[in-house]
């Protein structure tokens, strides 16, 4: 108890007397408040955006997309390269491709697909393919190759052998697939907004925002991004974890 | 086994000297312009190189400062995980305003990106450290300063290298992202994107597998240096 109180006590502490130094700073002028401006006027603005809440869920709705089909795809398409040896060259192709930043797919697919979701979810679909498809591959190597020699020792069949044995085996890998690719998928997401979004969207509100000097929104929209994907972590991706991996002791909860 | 180790390893370096030299070819073929991308690396690359040292001086700086004491440091965790959690472009649209279109902004976004990285490793490599080390320094009779530079520094090192490296991929994504909003002349991200306003697909292509390059050349051959003359031969990995 006393630990989780040494742990929760000095961010807080820290946290408010930052947030007050620059509030007071704000409000004896000793900043410019226009580019600058005081927490309160920042909080205020993004009370006063009647569409935040579109915003947001536009933004949400597009990552959960790209993340589900980019991890249904990097699942399959590791499970092929680590059936037939032969396609081992993918591998290599992928991880030579997984080094070009999310964004600058953005201009490819403007060109080719036109503004809007669908660019926006094509570029996101890419950003988290690639670590799933590195992830699942580095897991399925790690597996313990007697778990595989029993698998076909009572015959098991292609299937049965993944959902039965690969499957538990790896979910430690999977669960870290999981927090990379939603952590990479929201940077990128976020950023190809600002290029290609029309209407809705975090990104765009604070790009749209720079083009009326409306710097509490921007400073707003900075913070809301933070917290979104720290909420998705803490309260999704942990629980996940908890209630697989953490439970059946194949890593420690930290 | 080992045998058949080596001759995976082998076709690896074969595949990748292909993909090499084709987009090599590919480039040269497209790149009607060819001097001049030399210029738009070059500027990129040292653009980056500016933030990130700048990060690694400034990250490992602060983060040994506020490290001293031990409350300071749990306070900071938090709020440093905070910063990290935020996409590094947004802060981009807000430095355009700030310092102007210059830049600044490109190398404060790179700074901004790795920055955090660094500085939530080194911070947890410092958390981590093994007690008994730390008491055995007392024993030994050093002051805060020594055990910091001669204990806690030596044996975060895993740690703080995990952040220098996290902190080359997040510097590398947050140039692209930055000069393709921010910059006015040079820089491969504002080669892919004019690109995209003359309609050029062959040259942004090829600027896609340039970047592709440099950043598997920084991701990995870089990292795969470090960390052999490092932890590796320190047998730390």
């Amino acid at each position: 108890m006393r630990d989780r109180i040494l742990k929760v006590i000095p961010p807080i502490i820290l946290g408010l007397t930052l947030l007050y130094i620059w509030q007071q700073l704000g409000e004896r002028d000793l900043i410019n408040t226009a580019l600058f401006p005081t927490p309160k006027q920042i909080f205020y603005s993004l009370l006063d955006t009647d569409i935040i809440f579109k915003h947001i869920y536009s933004s949400l709705l597009r990552l959960v997309i790209s993340v589900a089909i980019g991890y249904v795809l990097g699942f399959t398409i590791a499970i092929l390269i680590s059936n037939f040896k032969s396609m081992f060259f993918l591998e290599d192709i992928s991880s030579f491709f997984m080094s070009i930043p999310g964004i600058s797919w953005a201009p490819l697919f403007i060109m080719t697909i036109g503004f809007g979701d669908k660019t926006i979810i094509a570029v996101g679909i890419i950003t988290a393919f690639f670590p799933v498809l590195y992830n699942v591959l580095y897991g399925l190597r790690e597996i313990d190759k007697n778990l595989i020699n029993i698998s076909k020792i009572i015959e098991y069949s292609f299937l049965e052998e993944l959902t039965m044995v690969k499957l538990p085996a790896i979910m430690n890998y999977l669960t870290i697939a999981l927090k990379l690719s939603f952590a990479r998928t929201w940077r990128t997401i976020i950023a190809v907004e600002m290029i290609a979004a029309t209407m809705y969207g975090l990104g765009y509100m604070i790009f749209d925002a720079r083009e009326l000097f409306n710097s509490s929104i921007m400073f707003g929209g900075i913070f809301l991004s933070g917290v979104i994907y720290y909420l998705i972590e803490s309260l999704i991706i942990k629980n996940i974890e908890l209630f697989t991996v953490v439970k059946w002791g194949m890593r420690q909860h930290s | 086994m080992g045998n058949e180790a080596a001759f995976m390893k082998k076709q690896r370096v074969i595949v990748i000297a292909v993909l090499i030299i084709v987009f090599i070819i590919y480039s040269i073929y497209y790149n009607t312009y060819s001097p001049k991308i030399l210029v738009h690396i070059l500027k990129s690359l040292s653009r980056m190189l500016l933030g990130y040292i700048f990060a690694v001086i400034f990250g490992i700086l602060i983060s040994v400062l506020v490290g001293i004491n031990k409350y300071i440091r749990m306070a900071c965790n938090p709020i440093i995980s905070f910063f990290m959690s935020i996409p590094t472009i947004t802060w981009v649209p807000i430095l355009l305003i700030i310092t102007g279109i210059t830049e600044k902004t490109i190398i404060i976004a790179v700074f901004l990106g790795s920055f955090f990285a660094i500085m939530y490793n080194t911070l947890d490599g410092m958390n981590n450290v093994d007690q008994n080390l730390i008491r055995m320094g007392k024993v030994l009779g050093y002051n805060n300063f020594q055990i910091l530079y001669k204990i806690v520094i030596p044996a975060s090192f895993v740690q703080i290298l995990t952040g220098l490296k996290l902190g080359i991929a997040y510097s590398w994504r947050a140039l692209v992202g930055a000069e393709m909003l921010g910059a006015t002349q040079y820089g491969l991200g504002y080669l892919i994107f004019a690109s995209r306003k003359f309609y050029d697909l062959n040259r942004m292509i090829s600027t896609l597998l340039i970047i592709a390059f440099f950043g598997y050349l920084l991701n990995r051959l870089l990292i795969i240096i470090i960390e052999e003359n490092t932890i590796v031969r320190w047998g730390l990995k």
